[in-house]
């Protein structure tokens, strides 16, 4: 009896998830804007992306992979800060709720360009690309911004 | 055993301090700021290669923390902030002393923390030693550091480490700690409310 109704369940899953993946080709549930580029600080070659990540979706998503015109090596990260001691380290995804919104932002989860091809200026814009869990890409124009600005 | 107890007892004095203090903000009565029990003298190597002690410092308010010259985000964050800190305190200035202590001292030679340095427009002293100095200075602060490995990582490593700011009077005593959120214009306040105690 379990048994089936858990059958049951995963079809039901499966249908939803099938429909969500239908009314997804429709239309986009997820939204990239604010995007920004921090400018390189103190001669780095390195810097950090951020947007707000909107999913207007049922579904979770999840960002896998980043791409940015300025840099080959982008990679997803999180910093956060445990009792006055900075922890960074790469992930694998960012997870974007269902009906929900990340916020990649400095001090916490972002996307970190490094081996910077053209150090970017204030006022320039940087094509931000982010690949999502579902295949699907977003890409975004980032403005460049000094640090502290936002 | 004994001095792991004092030492908690040291925690738990910062700790109920923290606390007080945030609890008692902002007061129009200003009351002398307490003594932290943390801190203490302490000699390393300045980005010169030359001898370093914080005594030398007597009669400025210095403000140290610690990080490290490859550090991607939080240690120019910190510089950049009291670089513009440097900037608004206009003739104090030459009151205040910012000391940059590395935690990662194998990388860090004299040489790599001054090229650092000369990219924020802050006259600050960079420091390093051998782990031991460096580990023994961490301790006095109450401050910690942790050098994590992370291959699958262009960045190969990182070092997770105490961001605090923390502010020494006059006399070598810290009065104040900031925490890396806290605003050019909270730093600042500190500033002048330390130098306006030792006055």
């Amino acid at each position: 009896m379990q048994r089936s109704s858990s059958h049951a369940w995963r079809l039901a899953a499966a249908g939803g998830l099938l429909l969500s993946a239908s009314l997804a080709a429709q239309a986009p549930t997820i939204t990239v804007r604010d995007a920004w580029v921090r400018e390189p600080m103190g001669g780095r070659n390195m810097t950090g992306a951020f947007a707000i990540v909107e999913n207007t979706g049922p579904t979770p998503k999840a960002i896998v992979a980043a791409s940015a015109s300025i840099s080959d090596t982008v990679e997803l990260h999180e910093m956060k800060n445990e009792a006055g001691m900075m922890r960074m380290s790469p992930v694998k995804r960012l997870e974007v709720p269902a009906h929900g919104t990340l916020e990649l932002k400095p001090g916490s989860f972002h996307v970190m360009l490094f081996d910077i091809k053209t150090r970017p200026s204030p006022g320039e814009t940087v094509r931000l690309t982010l690949t999502f869990d579902d295949g699907t890409t977003v890409t975004t124009e980032a403005a460049v911004r000094k640090p502290g600005e936002r | 055993m004994r001095r792991r107890a004092e030492f908690a007892a040291r925690i738990i004095a910062l700790a109920a301090w923290v606390g007080g203090a945030s609890a008692c903000q902002p007061g129009p009565a200003v009351d002398p700021l307490p003594i932290l029990p943390i801190g203490g003298d302490f000699t390393l190597t300045d980005h010169d290669g030359q001898p370093f002690t914080l005594a030398s410092q007597r009669g400025k308010v210095v403000l140290v923390f610690f990080g490290y010259s490859s550090c991607p985000d939080a240690c120019p964050t910190t510089l950049s902030k009291l670089a513009t800190v440097a900037r608004r305190l206009g003739d104090e200035r030459a009151r205040v002393r910012t000391l940059y202590v590395s935690v990662d001292p194998e990388r860090d030679t004299p040489p790599v923390l001054k090229a650092d340095l000369a990219n924020f427009a802050l006259d600050a002293v960079g420091l390093t030693g051998t782990k031991a100095e460096i580990d023994a200075v961490v301790k006095q602060y109450a401050a910690a550091y942790e050098i994590v490995p992370t291959p699958e990582s262009a960045a190969k490593y990182t070092v997770s480490h105490t961001t605090t700011v923390y502010a020494v009077d006059a006399q070598g005593q810290v009065r104040l700690t900031f925490a890396y959120e806290a605003s050019v214009d909270e730093i600042l306040r500190g500033i002048r409310r330390i130098i306006a105690d030792t006055a």
